[in-house]
Protein backbone atom coordinates (compact mmCIF):
# COMPACT_ATOMS: atom_id res chain seq x y z
CA UNK A 1 0.00 0.00 0.00
CA UNK A 2 2.78 1.89 0.60
CA UNK A 3 4.09 2.29 -2.94
CA UNK A 4 0.51 3.49 -4.27
CA UNK A 5 0.27 6.22 -1.46
CA UNK A 6 3.92 7.12 -2.65
CA UNK A 7 2.77 7.24 -5.95
CA UNK A 8 -0.20 9.96 -5.40
CA UNK A 9 2.00 12.03 -2.71
CA UNK A 10 4.98 12.55 -5.39
CA UNK A 11 2.70 12.77 -8.61
CA UNK A 12 5.03 11.26 -10.79
CA UNK A 13 6.83 7.50 -10.95
CA UNK A 14 9.55 9.11 -11.90
CA UNK A 15 9.66 10.97 -8.39
CA UNK A 16 9.02 7.86 -6.30
CA UNK A 17 11.26 5.44 -4.66
CA UNK A 18 13.49 2.63 -6.33
CA UNK A 19 11.49 0.04 -4.64
CA UNK A 20 7.76 2.40 -5.17
CA UNK A 21 9.15 2.06 -9.00
CA UNK A 22 9.58 -1.02 -9.14
CA UNK A 23 6.62 -2.05 -7.63
CA UNK A 24 4.26 -0.28 -9.52
CA UNK A 25 6.06 -1.17 -12.82
CA UNK A 26 5.96 -4.84 -11.71
CA UNK A 27 2.17 -4.14 -11.15
CA UNK A 28 1.36 -2.72 -14.59
CA UNK A 29 3.19 -5.37 -16.66
CA UNK A 30 1.89 -8.14 -14.79
CA UNK A 31 -1.81 -6.99 -15.50
CA UNK A 32 -1.12 -5.94 -19.14
CA UNK A 33 0.35 -9.53 -19.56
CA UNK A 34 -2.64 -11.17 -17.74
CA UNK A 35 -5.31 -9.12 -20.04
CA UNK A 36 -3.30 -9.63 -23.68
CA UNK A 37 -3.00 -13.02 -22.82
CA UNK A 38 -6.24 -13.12 -22.59
CA UNK A 39 -7.62 -11.40 -25.25
CA UNK A 40 -4.72 -13.90 -27.36
CA UNK A 41 -6.00 -16.40 -26.27
CA UNK A 42 -9.93 -15.88 -26.58
CA UNK A 43 -9.28 -14.96 -30.12
CA UNK A 44 -7.14 -17.99 -30.96
CA UNK A 45 -4.34 -15.90 -31.94
CA UNK A 46 -1.82 -18.19 -33.09
CA UNK A 47 1.33 -16.04 -31.52
CA UNK A 48 1.51 -14.85 -27.94
CA UNK A 49 1.06 -11.12 -28.27
CA UNK A 50 4.00 -8.87 -27.86
CA UNK A 51 5.07 -8.00 -23.96
CA UNK A 52 5.78 -4.66 -23.16
CA UNK A 53 8.33 -3.54 -20.66
CA UNK A 54 7.09 -2.36 -16.73
CA UNK A 55 8.00 1.13 -17.87
CA UNK A 56 6.39 1.28 -21.07
CA UNK A 57 2.79 -0.07 -19.61
CA UNK A 58 3.06 2.21 -16.61
CA UNK A 59 3.34 4.79 -19.28
CA UNK A 60 0.62 3.64 -21.26
CA UNK A 61 -1.41 4.09 -17.70
CA UNK A 62 -0.49 7.28 -16.97
CA UNK A 63 -0.84 8.65 -20.05
CA UNK A 64 -4.43 6.80 -20.97
CA UNK A 65 -5.74 7.87 -17.95
CA UNK A 66 -5.10 11.93 -17.65
CA UNK A 67 -7.30 14.03 -18.94
CA UNK A 68 -4.63 17.31 -18.31
CA UNK A 69 -1.26 17.52 -17.03
CA UNK A 70 -2.42 19.43 -13.42
CA UNK A 71 -3.84 18.05 -10.73
CA UNK A 72 -7.40 18.25 -11.93
CA UNK A 73 -5.94 15.96 -14.95
CA UNK A 74 -5.21 13.26 -12.74
CA UNK A 75 -7.38 13.02 -10.58
CA UNK A 76 -8.68 9.39 -11.55
CA UNK A 77 -5.23 8.92 -9.12
CA UNK A 78 -7.84 10.27 -6.31
CA UNK A 79 -10.74 8.31 -7.68
CA UNK A 80 -8.60 4.89 -7.08
CA UNK A 81 -8.02 5.89 -2.90
CA UNK A 82 -11.98 7.19 -2.78
CA UNK A 83 -12.91 3.58 -3.43
CA UNK A 84 -11.76 2.88 -0.13
CA UNK A 85 -14.59 4.44 1.24
CA UNK A 86 -17.43 2.03 2.33
CA UNK A 87 -15.47 -1.17 1.74
CA UNK A 88 -14.36 -3.70 4.46
CA UNK A 89 -12.16 -5.15 2.17
CA UNK A 90 -8.70 -4.65 2.70
CA UNK A 91 -6.96 -1.40 1.37
CA UNK A 92 -4.52 -2.49 -0.89
CA UNK A 93 -6.73 -5.13 -2.46
CA UNK A 94 -9.60 -2.07 -2.67
CA UNK A 95 -6.54 0.25 -4.61
CA UNK A 96 -4.64 -2.34 -6.46
CA UNK A 97 -8.10 -3.98 -8.09
CA UNK A 98 -9.20 -0.13 -8.91
CA UNK A 99 -5.96 -0.03 -10.94
CA UNK A 100 -6.24 -3.70 -12.18
CA UNK A 101 -10.03 -2.08 -13.54
CA UNK A 102 -8.24 0.93 -15.32
CA UNK A 103 -5.58 -1.41 -16.96
CA UNK A 104 -7.86 -3.05 -18.85
CA UNK A 105 -9.53 0.19 -20.65
CA UNK A 106 -5.34 0.75 -21.06
CA UNK A 107 -4.83 -2.30 -22.60
CA UNK A 108 -8.35 -2.00 -24.71
CA UNK A 109 -6.91 1.00 -26.26
CA UNK A 110 -3.46 -1.06 -26.60
CA UNK A 111 -5.40 -3.64 -28.36
CA UNK A 112 -7.75 -1.12 -30.47
CA UNK A 113 -4.49 0.46 -31.80
CA UNK A 114 -3.00 -2.28 -32.82
CA UNK A 115 -6.00 -3.35 -34.69
CA UNK A 116 -5.81 -0.19 -36.87
CA UNK A 117 -2.62 -0.49 -37.81
CA UNK A 118 -3.09 -4.06 -39.36
CA UNK A 119 -5.38 -2.46 -42.23
CA UNK A 120 -8.48 -2.36 -43.85
CA UNK A 121 -11.61 -5.11 -43.03
CA UNK A 122 -14.24 -5.46 -45.58
CA UNK A 123 -17.37 -4.50 -45.38
CA UNK A 124 -18.96 -7.53 -46.84
CA UNK A 125 -16.82 -10.20 -44.26
CA UNK A 126 -19.07 -11.49 -41.66
CA UNK A 127 -17.98 -9.92 -38.21
CA UNK A 128 -17.33 -11.59 -35.05
CA UNK A 129 -17.87 -8.57 -33.28
CA UNK A 130 -22.02 -9.37 -33.57
CA UNK A 131 -21.94 -12.65 -32.13
CA UNK A 132 -23.58 -13.62 -35.34
CA UNK A 133 -21.78 -16.00 -38.08
CA UNK A 134 -23.38 -14.29 -40.62
CA UNK A 135 -23.78 -10.60 -39.41
CA UNK A 136 -22.17 -7.70 -41.79
CA UNK A 137 -21.25 -3.91 -41.03
CA UNK A 138 -23.79 -3.59 -44.56
CA UNK A 139 -26.56 -6.03 -42.80
CA UNK A 140 -26.40 -3.43 -39.71
CA UNK A 141 -26.18 -0.40 -42.40
CA UNK A 142 -27.77 -1.25 -45.52
CA UNK A 143 -28.96 2.45 -46.72
CA UNK A 144 -32.18 3.03 -47.16
CA UNK A 145 -34.82 3.70 -50.26
CA UNK A 146 -34.22 7.02 -51.68
CA UNK A 147 -37.41 9.02 -49.94
CA UNK A 148 -38.09 10.51 -53.36
CA UNK A 149 -38.94 6.62 -55.03
CA UNK A 150 -42.00 6.49 -53.43
CA UNK A 151 -43.61 3.65 -55.37
CA UNK A 152 -40.68 1.61 -54.60
CA UNK A 153 -40.94 2.41 -50.61
CA UNK A 154 -44.04 1.40 -51.10
CA UNK A 155 -44.11 -2.10 -52.52
CA UNK A 156 -41.26 -3.20 -50.18
CA UNK A 157 -43.56 -2.06 -47.24
CA UNK A 158 -45.99 -4.42 -48.37
CA UNK A 159 -43.65 -7.28 -49.41
CA UNK A 160 -42.38 -6.65 -45.81
CA UNK A 161 -45.53 -6.99 -44.06
CA UNK A 162 -46.97 -9.94 -46.26
CA UNK A 163 -43.92 -11.63 -45.16
CA UNK A 164 -43.86 -11.08 -41.55
CA UNK A 165 -47.45 -11.79 -41.21
CA UNK A 166 -46.70 -15.26 -42.36
CA UNK A 167 -43.58 -15.38 -39.98
CA UNK A 168 -45.38 -14.17 -36.97
CA UNK A 169 -48.01 -16.76 -37.29
CA UNK A 170 -45.35 -19.56 -36.79
CA UNK A 171 -43.63 -17.94 -34.20
CA UNK A 172 -43.99 -19.22 -30.89
CA UNK A 173 -45.23 -17.99 -27.63
CA UNK A 174 -41.49 -17.32 -26.52
CA UNK A 175 -40.54 -15.47 -29.55
CA UNK A 176 -43.10 -13.46 -29.72
CA UNK A 177 -43.04 -12.42 -25.97
CA UNK A 178 -39.00 -11.44 -26.57
CA UNK A 179 -39.88 -9.60 -29.94
CA UNK A 180 -42.75 -7.35 -27.98
CA UNK A 181 -40.58 -6.55 -24.80
CA UNK A 182 -37.70 -6.04 -27.03
CA UNK A 183 -40.21 -3.24 -29.28
CA UNK A 184 -41.58 -1.51 -25.50
CA UNK A 185 -37.70 -1.25 -24.71
CA UNK A 186 -37.78 -3.62 -21.84
CA UNK A 187 -34.87 -5.90 -21.16
CA UNK A 188 -35.09 -9.47 -21.76
CA UNK A 189 -33.51 -9.79 -18.07
CA UNK A 190 -36.31 -7.87 -16.42
CA UNK A 191 -38.16 -10.74 -14.28
CA UNK A 192 -41.68 -9.59 -15.41
CA UNK A 193 -40.75 -10.46 -18.89
CA UNK A 194 -39.49 -13.89 -17.95
CA UNK A 195 -42.33 -14.88 -16.03
CA UNK A 196 -44.73 -14.12 -19.20
CA UNK A 197 -42.27 -15.80 -21.19
CA UNK A 198 -41.68 -18.56 -19.08
CA UNK A 199 -38.40 -18.73 -19.05
CA UNK A 200 -35.24 -17.20 -18.42
CA UNK A 201 -33.59 -14.02 -20.00
CA UNK A 202 -30.62 -16.68 -21.66
CA UNK A 203 -33.14 -18.46 -23.16
CA UNK A 204 -35.45 -15.78 -24.52
CA UNK A 205 -32.29 -14.09 -26.05
CA UNK A 206 -31.11 -17.04 -27.83
CA UNK A 207 -35.14 -17.19 -29.13
CA UNK A 208 -34.82 -13.42 -29.82
CA UNK A 209 -31.65 -13.64 -32.10
CA UNK A 210 -32.82 -16.93 -33.38
CA UNK A 211 -36.03 -15.71 -34.99
CA UNK A 212 -34.85 -12.82 -36.35
CA UNK A 213 -31.92 -14.92 -38.10
CA UNK A 214 -34.24 -17.52 -39.39
CA UNK A 215 -36.37 -14.63 -40.83
CA UNK A 216 -33.72 -13.27 -42.87
CA UNK A 217 -32.41 -16.19 -43.85
CA UNK A 218 -35.31 -17.13 -44.99
CA UNK A 219 -35.68 -13.80 -47.32
CA UNK A 220 -32.18 -14.37 -48.22
CA UNK A 221 -32.93 -17.50 -49.49
CA UNK A 222 -36.65 -15.88 -51.49
CA UNK A 223 -34.68 -13.15 -52.84
CA UNK A 224 -31.30 -14.98 -54.07
CA UNK A 225 -31.40 -13.39 -57.06
CA UNK A 226 -31.84 -10.15 -56.27
CA UNK A 227 -29.76 -7.42 -55.39
CA UNK A 228 -28.27 -8.02 -51.78
CA UNK A 229 -28.69 -3.85 -50.50
CA UNK A 230 -32.55 -4.41 -51.19
CA UNK A 231 -33.12 -7.52 -49.47
CA UNK A 232 -31.37 -6.23 -46.62
CA UNK A 233 -33.37 -3.38 -46.42
CA UNK A 234 -36.42 -5.37 -46.80
CA UNK A 235 -34.89 -7.62 -43.95
CA UNK A 236 -35.09 -4.54 -41.91
CA UNK A 237 -38.40 -3.26 -43.14
CA UNK A 238 -40.07 -6.88 -42.37
CA UNK A 239 -38.65 -6.90 -38.82
CA UNK A 240 -39.98 -3.59 -37.99
CA UNK A 241 -43.51 -5.35 -39.26
CA UNK A 242 -43.09 -8.29 -37.30
CA UNK A 243 -42.42 -5.90 -34.18
CA UNK A 244 -45.75 -4.24 -35.13
CA UNK A 245 -47.20 -6.87 -34.98
CA UNK A 246 -46.06 -8.72 -32.19
CA UNK A 247 -47.25 -4.97 -30.49
CA UNK A 248 -50.82 -5.68 -31.51
CA UNK A 249 -50.65 -9.05 -30.63
CA UNK A 250 -49.83 -8.07 -27.00
CA UNK A 251 -52.39 -6.00 -26.64
CA UNK A 252 -55.14 -8.94 -26.78
CA UNK A 253 -52.59 -11.39 -25.06
CA UNK A 254 -53.45 -11.39 -21.55
CA UNK A 255 -50.78 -11.96 -19.85
CA UNK A 256 -48.96 -9.71 -21.86
CA UNK A 257 -51.11 -6.59 -20.01
CA UNK A 258 -48.31 -5.96 -17.68
CA UNK A 259 -45.44 -5.74 -20.38
CA UNK A 260 -47.10 -2.83 -21.74
CA UNK A 261 -48.44 -1.33 -18.88
CA UNK A 262 -44.66 -1.03 -17.98
CA UNK A 263 -43.47 0.53 -21.07
CA UNK A 264 -46.16 3.31 -19.86
CA UNK A 265 -45.24 6.75 -17.99
CA UNK A 266 -44.39 6.37 -14.88
CA UNK B 1 -37.91 -17.09 -57.74
CA UNK B 2 -39.16 -14.06 -56.23
CA UNK B 3 -37.99 -10.88 -57.51
CA UNK B 4 -38.47 -7.64 -55.49
CA UNK B 5 -39.21 -4.21 -56.89
CA UNK B 6 -36.51 -2.23 -58.51
CA UNK B 7 -35.42 0.92 -56.61
CA UNK B 8 -33.14 3.55 -55.86
CA UNK B 9 -31.22 3.51 -52.71
CA UNK B 10 -29.36 5.63 -50.85
CA UNK B 11 -26.22 3.67 -49.19
CA UNK B 12 -24.55 5.24 -46.12
CA UNK B 13 -20.97 7.13 -46.75
CA UNK B 14 -18.55 4.81 -46.77
CA UNK B 15 -16.85 6.53 -43.61
CA UNK B 16 -19.74 5.84 -41.70
CA UNK B 17 -19.59 1.94 -41.87
CA UNK B 18 -15.68 2.34 -40.92
CA UNK B 19 -16.31 4.07 -38.30
CA UNK B 20 -19.57 1.81 -37.62
CA UNK B 21 -16.42 -1.11 -37.73
CA UNK B 22 -14.05 0.56 -35.30
CA UNK B 23 -16.39 0.80 -33.20
CA UNK B 24 -17.28 -2.81 -33.17
CA UNK B 25 -13.63 -3.99 -33.28
CA UNK B 26 -13.46 -2.07 -29.75
CA UNK B 27 -16.84 -3.40 -28.09
CA UNK B 28 -14.99 -6.69 -29.35
CA UNK B 29 -11.46 -6.12 -27.34
CA UNK B 30 -13.76 -4.64 -24.17
CA UNK B 31 -16.00 -7.66 -24.14
CA UNK B 32 -13.39 -10.35 -24.84
CA UNK B 33 -11.07 -8.17 -21.98
CA UNK B 34 -13.70 -8.30 -19.63
CA UNK B 35 -14.35 -11.32 -17.13
CA UNK B 36 -16.23 -11.31 -14.13
CA UNK B 37 -16.48 -7.63 -12.62
CA UNK B 38 -12.96 -7.88 -10.46
CA UNK B 39 -12.24 -5.48 -8.10
CA UNK B 40 -15.52 -3.28 -8.11
CA UNK B 41 -16.66 -4.56 -4.84
CA UNK B 42 -20.01 -3.04 -3.35
CA UNK B 43 -19.96 -0.52 -0.48
CA UNK B 44 -20.44 -2.17 2.09
CA UNK B 45 -21.31 0.27 4.82
CA UNK B 46 -22.50 3.58 4.70
CA UNK B 47 -20.24 5.77 2.81
CA UNK B 48 -20.64 8.98 3.28
CA UNK B 49 -18.06 10.21 6.42
CA UNK B 50 -15.23 8.25 5.13
CA UNK B 51 -15.71 9.20 1.35
CA UNK B 52 -16.27 12.75 1.90
CA UNK B 53 -12.43 12.74 3.90
CA UNK B 54 -10.95 10.85 1.20
CA UNK B 55 -12.25 13.04 -1.29
CA UNK B 56 -11.48 16.51 0.29
CA UNK B 57 -14.81 16.73 2.71
CA UNK B 58 -17.11 19.80 1.72
CA UNK B 59 -14.96 21.59 0.00
CA UNK B 60 -16.38 20.41 -4.00
CA UNK B 61 -16.37 23.11 -6.43
CA UNK B 62 -19.77 24.53 -6.98
CA UNK B 63 -21.48 23.37 -10.03
CA UNK B 64 -21.50 26.03 -13.43
CA UNK B 65 -22.92 24.71 -16.89
CA UNK B 66 -19.69 24.01 -19.10
CA UNK B 67 -18.04 22.00 -16.47
CA UNK B 68 -16.21 18.51 -16.46
CA UNK B 69 -16.37 16.81 -13.13
CA UNK B 70 -15.38 13.27 -12.34
CA UNK B 71 -17.83 11.70 -10.13
CA UNK B 72 -16.94 10.63 -6.59
CA UNK B 73 -17.00 6.52 -6.48
CA UNK B 74 -19.85 6.70 -4.16
CA UNK B 75 -21.71 3.62 -5.81
CA UNK B 76 -21.42 0.44 -7.89
CA UNK B 77 -21.77 2.54 -10.69
CA UNK B 78 -19.50 5.06 -10.12
CA UNK B 79 -16.46 2.39 -8.58
CA UNK B 80 -16.83 0.49 -11.82
CA UNK B 81 -14.70 3.12 -13.99
CA UNK B 82 -13.64 6.81 -13.39
CA UNK B 83 -16.66 8.31 -14.60
CA UNK B 84 -16.91 11.62 -16.04
CA UNK B 85 -19.83 14.04 -17.14
CA UNK B 86 -20.06 17.32 -18.74
CA UNK B 87 -22.50 19.87 -17.17
CA UNK B 88 -24.35 20.94 -20.22
CA UNK B 89 -27.29 23.49 -18.90
CA UNK B 90 -29.19 24.82 -15.86
CA UNK B 91 -32.92 24.19 -15.64
CA UNK B 92 -35.61 24.84 -12.80
CA UNK B 93 -35.04 21.16 -12.48
CA UNK B 94 -31.49 20.44 -11.64
CA UNK B 95 -28.64 20.54 -13.97
CA UNK B 96 -28.88 19.13 -17.64
CA UNK B 97 -25.64 16.32 -17.35
CA UNK B 98 -24.07 13.98 -20.24
CA UNK B 99 -21.67 11.42 -19.26
CA UNK B 100 -18.88 10.61 -21.68
CA UNK B 101 -18.24 7.31 -22.95
CA UNK B 102 -15.15 4.86 -22.71
CA UNK B 103 -14.48 4.36 -26.45
CA UNK B 104 -12.72 6.04 -29.20
CA UNK B 105 -15.44 6.44 -31.48
CA UNK B 106 -19.48 8.01 -30.94
CA UNK B 107 -21.43 4.55 -31.09
CA UNK B 108 -24.67 6.13 -32.08
CA UNK B 109 -25.99 9.23 -33.48
CA UNK B 110 -26.45 10.53 -30.22
CA UNK B 111 -22.98 10.57 -29.33
CA UNK B 112 -20.59 12.88 -30.33
CA UNK B 113 -16.92 12.81 -31.23
CA UNK B 114 -15.48 16.23 -28.89
CA UNK B 115 -11.86 16.36 -31.04
CA UNK B 116 -10.16 16.08 -27.67
CA UNK B 117 -7.40 13.84 -27.39
CA UNK B 118 -7.20 12.92 -24.05
CA UNK B 119 -9.18 9.08 -23.52
CA UNK B 120 -11.52 9.74 -20.94
CA UNK B 121 -13.15 12.62 -22.72
CA UNK B 122 -12.79 11.90 -26.51
CA UNK B 123 -16.49 10.65 -27.20
CA UNK B 124 -20.04 12.69 -25.17
CA UNK B 125 -23.28 10.35 -24.52
CA UNK B 126 -25.55 13.19 -25.44
CA UNK B 127 -28.59 10.73 -25.61
CA UNK B 128 -27.97 9.13 -21.75
CA UNK B 129 -28.04 12.95 -20.61
CA UNK B 130 -30.25 13.24 -17.24
CA UNK B 131 -31.80 16.37 -15.60
CA UNK B 132 -29.57 16.16 -11.83
CA UNK B 133 -29.90 17.82 -8.61
CA UNK B 134 -26.78 20.21 -8.31
CA UNK B 135 -26.60 18.43 -4.90
CA UNK B 136 -25.32 15.11 -6.71
CA UNK B 137 -23.29 16.77 -9.17
CA UNK B 138 -21.56 18.28 -6.87
CA UNK B 139 -20.44 15.17 -5.11
CA UNK B 140 -17.53 15.11 -7.82
CA UNK B 141 -14.03 16.67 -8.64
CA UNK B 142 -14.10 19.57 -11.35
CA UNK B 143 -11.72 18.60 -13.93
CA UNK B 144 -12.02 20.95 -17.24
CA UNK B 145 -14.35 23.74 -18.44
CA UNK B 146 -15.66 22.91 -22.12
CA UNK B 147 -15.03 25.72 -24.42
CA UNK B 148 -17.86 27.92 -25.87
CA UNK B 149 -17.87 25.79 -29.18
CA UNK B 150 -17.74 22.69 -27.35
CA UNK B 151 -20.90 23.39 -25.20
CA UNK B 152 -22.51 25.25 -28.30
CA UNK B 153 -21.98 21.60 -30.22
CA UNK B 154 -22.99 19.26 -27.35
CA UNK B 155 -26.66 21.73 -26.87
CA UNK B 156 -27.12 21.65 -30.66
CA UNK B 157 -26.76 17.91 -30.68
CA UNK B 158 -29.04 17.63 -27.57
CA UNK B 159 -31.79 19.87 -29.31
CA UNK B 160 -31.22 17.47 -32.29
CA UNK B 161 -31.77 14.38 -30.14
CA UNK B 162 -34.82 15.83 -28.34
CA UNK B 163 -36.23 16.23 -32.09
CA UNK B 164 -36.65 19.69 -31.98
CA UNK B 165 -33.76 21.11 -34.90
CA UNK B 166 -31.75 19.22 -37.05
CA UNK B 167 -28.10 18.78 -37.00
CA UNK B 168 -25.28 20.87 -37.64
CA UNK B 169 -23.21 19.73 -40.30
CA UNK B 170 -20.28 20.50 -38.72
CA UNK B 171 -21.72 18.51 -35.49
CA UNK B 172 -22.61 15.71 -38.05
CA UNK B 173 -19.56 14.48 -39.34
CA UNK B 174 -18.59 13.81 -35.54
CA UNK B 175 -21.55 11.69 -34.48
CA UNK B 176 -21.69 7.64 -34.76
CA UNK B 177 -23.99 5.65 -37.38
CA UNK B 178 -27.61 5.19 -37.24
CA UNK B 179 -28.74 2.26 -35.47
CA UNK B 180 -31.44 0.27 -37.39
CA UNK B 181 -30.85 -3.87 -36.97
CA UNK B 182 -32.26 -5.09 -33.63
CA UNK B 183 -29.56 -7.29 -33.35
CA UNK B 184 -27.04 -4.80 -33.91
CA UNK B 185 -24.27 -5.30 -30.41
CA UNK B 186 -24.77 -1.56 -29.84
CA UNK B 187 -28.50 -2.73 -28.40
CA UNK B 188 -26.52 -4.33 -26.02
CA UNK B 189 -23.62 -1.25 -25.45
CA UNK B 190 -27.05 1.29 -24.87
CA UNK B 191 -29.12 -1.15 -22.38
CA UNK B 192 -25.75 -0.79 -20.17
CA UNK B 193 -24.64 2.27 -20.23
CA UNK B 194 -28.68 3.45 -19.73
CA UNK B 195 -28.37 0.93 -16.86
CA UNK B 196 -25.41 2.29 -15.49
CA UNK B 197 -26.85 5.56 -15.22
CA UNK B 198 -30.04 5.31 -13.95
CA UNK B 199 -27.74 3.53 -11.18
CA UNK B 200 -26.74 7.34 -10.67
CA UNK B 201 -29.86 8.41 -11.06
CA UNK B 202 -31.64 6.03 -8.78
CA UNK B 203 -33.85 7.50 -6.04
CA UNK B 204 -37.12 9.10 -7.54
CA UNK B 205 -35.03 10.33 -10.92
CA UNK B 206 -36.18 9.86 -14.18
CA UNK B 207 -34.86 6.55 -15.60
CA UNK B 208 -32.80 6.84 -19.03
CA UNK B 209 -34.79 7.18 -22.69
CA UNK B 210 -35.14 4.06 -24.69
CA UNK B 211 -33.34 4.62 -27.49
CA UNK B 212 -35.61 4.77 -30.34
CA UNK B 213 -35.76 1.41 -32.03
CA UNK B 214 -36.87 -0.29 -34.46
CA UNK B 215 -36.45 3.40 -36.02
CA UNK B 216 -40.27 4.04 -37.88
CA UNK B 217 -41.69 1.76 -34.57
CA UNK B 218 -40.38 4.72 -32.24
CA UNK B 219 -39.33 8.35 -34.02
CA UNK B 220 -36.90 10.36 -31.84
CA UNK B 221 -39.39 12.94 -31.32
CA UNK B 222 -42.02 11.36 -30.08
CA UNK B 223 -39.23 10.01 -27.29
CA UNK B 224 -38.44 11.22 -24.05
CA UNK B 225 -34.91 12.02 -23.42
CA UNK B 226 -33.15 10.30 -20.56
CA UNK B 227 -33.12 14.21 -18.89
CA UNK B 228 -36.86 14.76 -19.29
CA UNK B 229 -39.79 13.23 -17.47
CA UNK B 230 -40.60 9.90 -19.17
CA UNK B 231 -43.58 10.14 -21.45
CA UNK B 232 -45.86 7.47 -23.36
CA UNK B 233 -43.33 5.01 -25.32
CA UNK B 234 -44.32 6.09 -28.89
CA UNK B 235 -46.82 8.78 -27.67
CA UNK B 236 -47.28 12.56 -25.76
CA UNK B 237 -44.17 13.48 -24.25
CA UNK B 238 -44.97 16.00 -21.29
CA UNK B 239 -44.34 19.29 -21.57
CA UNK B 240 -40.54 20.88 -20.93
CA UNK B 241 -41.00 23.89 -18.68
Amino acid sequence: MGDWLEWRERCALALCSAGAQSALMGFAAMHFSRLTRHYATRTNAPDQPPQLSGRETWHLFETHLAVRHNREGKRYKDWLFARLAGTADDELDVVAGGAALLMRDVVREHLRNEHSAQGVVSLSAPLAETGSASLTVEDLLPGTIDTADEVAKHEFEHLALGHAGEFFRDMDHREKVAVLAKSLGLSLADPAVEEVAGCRKSVLNTSYRGALERLAADLRRQYEEDDMQSVRILVLMTFEAVASLAGAWGVSERGCARLLSMAEPR
Amino acid sequence: MKKLPRARIVRPAVVVSRRLLRWLREWHIDRLLTEEREGVGRAVRPVEPKLLSLVGGEKAAPVRVGQVRLLFPASEFSRARPRYVAVLARRKEGHLVAPFGRFAEPAVPGEWLTGRGAAPLRVLCIWNARLMPATSVRRSWLIDNLSRCELDQALALHLHVSGRTALPERTAERVGPPLVHPLDPRVEYLDEEREWMDQWTAMGQPRGMVYPFPPSAAVPQDLPLAAEKRGKYRGKREPRS
